[in-house]
């Protein structure tokens, strides 16, 4: 009787799991099939940002590196924060951020993002831009073996490319006001000194470059960052925390405050 | 007939083999359960220490931020049309994560599930399988009862193929019994199951690279079915080629010891994958077929889900031939 339950019980559990996993097996089978069609997948594409039109919203366009996306902060304000406070008690309008960053970017990976159409709508309808980048360039020099060639070169491609990013932008937009965030040193005493002079040559041949904009400013954070590195940057000892961010958005907005 | 496969299902419990399987893997499952729990604990007190709060990290941040990287990489012209669904799954998923409040840190039973059968299908499940199937036939040999067996009145393939239809009963119990076992101790471990969790699968390798066009969101628990199922495939084909073994071999420790050789070469095998093609048809390169469902998939050019099954099928194919053939030609002395 007890051999017979067991003999039940198994003969039936492995039927019915038979069924199903022989269905499952066809179900995978198809998933994995090269040929599949996408028909039943419930998939919806975001559609792209609406394209408003430049009266209805005041529009601000953040681009460049992850500090741009506001990497590290833990309320995820970033750097505009205090400006677009700032601008809500100017203006009526709307205030509409877009921010087209990406984590990891280099000046070559921005104008490459910049070369396209949804890119130039953005840029076409936006009254301020700012610009972050560079940081990921900088990056390579902090170790010890990089010939004073490569820091050049990897230098003079950097602000070739800032310099087109100047042009694509002002090609398609005039008037706007272009920010530019500049550099701080997140490795703080462990950058030897003429590691740090290679950092303050990068500002300040950025902000050269820049300098020919008439409508563009550079904002730095060196000094920031200077002695507040343990308050400032985030768990990764690289990017701002949300102290940080703050910091860099006081002086972003006390450079615009009469704008 | 019917009588015969009852026979031989209840010769091989009463062997006690159920519970053999059944007691390795409550051991190694609990013991899996706990590593991951404690890992996960450790994580997260790792995290509060270094963001510096206390208690109660709130991973909602952490996801939300994680959503709004997603939706810029979608915004972002870089990003191509293939891929955007797999990107909007994902922002799904988190989406649904943070509605139903759940943290995607957790570890649950569902996802427990199915990670075990990934990293067991290729190594540990073909060595119970082969704990089942080993002795099949050549245990007859063993302990003189193949006399018995063959004066009854029933032609040999019957015999046989009652054994073989006994054999693939008994695997597939073994893996509910995989299921069930992962499910409980998993389900107790973490307090949390999250069966209708989603999640994305059916990336592919097109060219040498992966393809997420085809991506679909199915739930775990769906999941697990389709996982289980492909782990099943793989018992099956398992049980069938050493089953051919034990019927070559007339002694079981011989029979066993050449499976277990055959698997464990056969994963050396595969790091001469890349430079002798030959090796794709080997069987025991083609077991890892969950691996075809998973995002973590790394492509291998022409080789398949569909590939990887025709292979094992085809093995199935000739060694239940080989069986058939030399157990009905062999003169049986003993």
């Amino acid at each position: 009787m007890y051999k017979k339950v067991i003999w039940i019980v198994l003969l039936v559990l492995g039927v019915i799991s038979s069924v199903v996993f022989i269905a499952g097996f066809i179900i995978s089978l198809f998933i994995a099939s090269p040929s599949r069609i996408v028909s039943n997948t419930k998939i919806e594409i975001n559609s792209k940002p609406s394209s408003t039109t430049k009266s209805a919203t005041y529009n601000i366009l953040i681009m460049g590196d992850s500090l741009a996306k506001a990497t590290g902060d833990e309320k995820g304000l970033g750097f505009t924060n205090d400006f677009v406070n700032l601008e809500k008690l100017k203006t009526t309008k709307n205030i509409k951020v877009d921010n087209i960053a990406v984590n990891g970017d280099k000046s070559i990976d921005l104008l490459q993002i910049l070369d396209n159409k949804a890119s130039w709508q953005a840029i076409e309808n936006s009254e301020i831009i700012f610009i972050s980048i560079g940081g990921n360039e900088i990056k390579q020099f902090e170790s010890s073996d990089i010939t004073m060639t490569a820091v050049s070169d990897i230098e003079n491609k950097y602000i070739d490319n800032l310099k087109n990013t100047y042009k694509l932008i002002r090609s398609k937009n005039k008037t706007c006001t272009i920010i530019f965030i500049g550099l701080y040193n997140p490795f703080g005493k462990d950058l030897t000194p003429d590691k740090l002079k290679l950092l303050n040559t990068w500002n300040y041949n950025t902000q050269e470059a820049i300098s020919d904009d008439t409508s563009s400013v550079f904002i730095p954070t060196y000094d920031l960052f200077k002695y507040s590195l343990q308050k400032y940057l985030s768990v990764d000892n690289f990017h701002p925390n949300s102290a940080g961010y703050e910091a860099i958005s006081k002086r972003v907005a006390e450079a615009l405050k009469n704008y | 007939m019917f009588k015969l496969i009852e026979n031989e299902v209840l010769k091989i419990v009463l062997k006690k083999k159920l519970i053999l399987i059944f007691s390795i893997l409550l051991v190694l499952i609990t013991l899996f359960a706990y590593g991951e729990n404690y890992t996960y604990k450790n994580t997260i007190s790792r995290f509060s220490k270094a963001t510096g709060q206390t208690q109660n990290y709130d991973w909602r941040l952490l996801v939300k931020q994680q959503i709004i990287d997603l939706k810029t990489r979608l915004n972002s012209p870089y990003i191509q049309e293939s891929s955007k669904n797999s990107v909007n799954i994902q922002i799904e998923q988190l989406e649904y994560y943070i509605n139903n409040d759940i943290n995607p840190i957790t570890p649950g039973a569902a996802k427990f599930t199915v990670k075990f059968m990934e990293q067991a299908v290729f190594m540990f499940l073909p060595l119970l399988i082969i704990i089942l199937a080993g002795d099949s036939i050549s245990g007859e040999f063993s302990t003189k009862t193949i006399k018995i067996l063959l004066t009854r009145a029933v032609p040999r393939w019957k015999v046989l193929l009652s054994k073989y239809i006994a054999l693939l009963i008994l695997s597939i119990i073994v893996i509910l019994e995989t299921a069930f076992i992962s499910i409980v101790v998993s389900g107790i471990m973490f307090q949390h199951f999250g069966w209708n969790e989603p999640i994305a699968t059916g990336f592919k390798a097109v060219a040498g690279k992966l393809d997420a066009s085809n991506v679909v969101k199915v739930f775990q628990w769906q999941y697990i079915i389709l996982i289980y199922a492909l782990g099943c495939f793989v018992a099956n084909t398992i049980a069938t080629i050493s089953f051919m073994v034990s019927v070559l071999v007339r002694n079981t420790s011989t029979s066993i010891g050449i499976m277990m050789a055959a698997l464990i070469g056969g994963s050396f095998l595969q790091f001469f994958l890349a430079d002798w093609p030959l090796v794709k048809y080997f069987f025991v390169t083609n077991i890892n077929l969950p691996q075809y469902l998973t995002g973590s998939y790394q492509p291998i050019s022409g080789m398949n889900l569909v590939f990887s099954s025709l292979v094992l099928g085809s093995w199935s194919i000739v060694a239940l031939i080989i069986s058939f053939w030399v157990f009905n030609k062999q003169d049986i002395l003993v």
